[in-house]
């Protein structure tokens, strides 16, 4: 591909591409592996594909969702868990004394948002950490419009009750 | 600064996903700048979550070495650049402006070798008179005009016939004038023949 489409498109947003690798795998080797993977793979696209791509972020994007969710599916790392107990389990799991530390509050939320299903999660990364439009967020993960914002307030909610629960917890 | 009904109002629409990229910022804003109100500041460590996850960053650089770009092959191109050149030249080499030599057109007649004694002192004058004029014309391409028939190119033009009928004039006149030359040479070399003998027949009557 052109070096000059490279350096001022694509590498930029290996940091980018990193945090969402992160937030697919869990993982920081592996998603250190993807982004390298992906900057690989790019780099050396053909010169006739590199000129259908139009928007270069969504379509690193895709490769690093792709690639991130075959390393998870391969090694049997996915770190997703069933919604309907998530609260529950984590509440029992908190005592209030650890939940009133602040660090440890953020350190659960991550957890949270990292038990979040799989499209959730990653709708919720995209809007709410990358900051991309409703349309960037569906063309990245090949979903509709529709399903981006029924997913992104499914997990808005999600992350609220979990709070809420949680504070509920820490004043009793 | 913020005001608590409008900052409440934005954090129904943000949990019910409704709320656009500006209106989510000012939230991020509000949640992290230190005044949030008691009754919204469970949900802080929320939005601070946000704000750390996106300062997250790639430590470990991507392998540059490997993105290189590619070493440009200009082999192909030096191979063209050197056949356009070539032909370049070629194609200047055939339609250069040449500078017609009078004297190289005529081919001179030399004297046929019965008529001309072996040891006659007079040198192919032609020849060498021909060398002396200074041409522009190398000499292959001298040869190969010379080879060329006064009248084998059917295209030239009045002028070219006028200049040509000119140049075979003076050639002729020359050719004339170095046959006299030859023919004078041969009379002084017989001269000096008779001299030779001369001097001879005396030395052997003193002798």
């Amino acid at each position: 591909m052109n070096w000059t489409i490279f350096h001022e498109q694509v590498f930029p947003i290996r940091h980018k591409l990193y945090r969402f690798a992160l937030r697919i795998t869990g993982s920081v080797h592996e998603a250190e592996d993807v982004v390298q993977e992906v900057l690989e793979k790019v780099w050396k696209s053909s010169p006739d594909h590199s000129e259908t791509v139009q928007n270069w972020e969504a379509w690193c994007m895709t490769l690093t969702r792709n690639r991130s969710l075959d390393k998870t599916r391969s090694q049997s790392l996915r770190r997703t868990a069933p919604l309907d107990n998530l609260s529950e389990r984590r509440t029992d799991n908190i005592s209030p004394a650890d939940a009133a530390e602040n660090s440890d509050l953020t350190e659960n939320i991550k957890k949270m948002m990292q038990q979040l299903p799989e499209k959730q999660r990653l709708v919720m990364h995209l809007r709410d950490i990358e900051e991309l439009t409703y349309e960037e967020v569906a063309e990245t993960l090949g979903i509709t419009l529709d399903q981006v914002k029924i997913n992104l307030h499914r997990a808005r909610k999600t992350m609220r009750t979990m709070i809420i629960e949680r504070e509920k917890v820490i004043r009793s | 600064m913020f005001q608590l009904k409008h900052i409440e109002a934005l954090l129904e629409k943000y949990w019910e996903g409704e709320t656009s990229l500006e209106e989510e910022r000012l939230l991020k804003a509000y949640f992290a700048s230190g005044e949030v109100d008691a009754g919204l500041r469970s949900f802080t460590p929320f939005f601070q979550v946000l704000k750390d996850e996106q300062a997250v960053q790639l430590l470990k650089k991507p392998v540059i070495a490997d993105l290189r770009p590619q070493q440009y092959n200009w082999k192909p191109w030096l191979a063209a650049a050197s056949v356009a050149l070539l032909l370049a030249a070629g194609f200047w080499w055939i339609h250069r402006p040449v500078t017609i030599d009078p004297y190289a057109v005529q081919p001179i007649e030399t004297p046929a070798p019965a008529t001309q004694p072996e040891t006659t002192a007079v040198p192919e004058t032609p020849q060498v008179a021909m060398e002396t004029p200074a041409s522009p014309v190398s000499s292959a391409k001298r040869k190969m005009i010379a080879r060329q028939k006064p009248n084998a190119s059917p295209q030239l033009n009045e002028e070219e016939e006028k200049a040509m009928e000119e140049i075979k004039a003076a050639l002729a006149l020359v050719s004339s004038k170095l046959k006299k030359g030859r023919q004078e040479a041969v009379k002084g070399t017989e001269h000096l023949d008779n001299m030779d003998r001369v001097f001879k027949k005396k030395k052997e009557g003193e002798g």
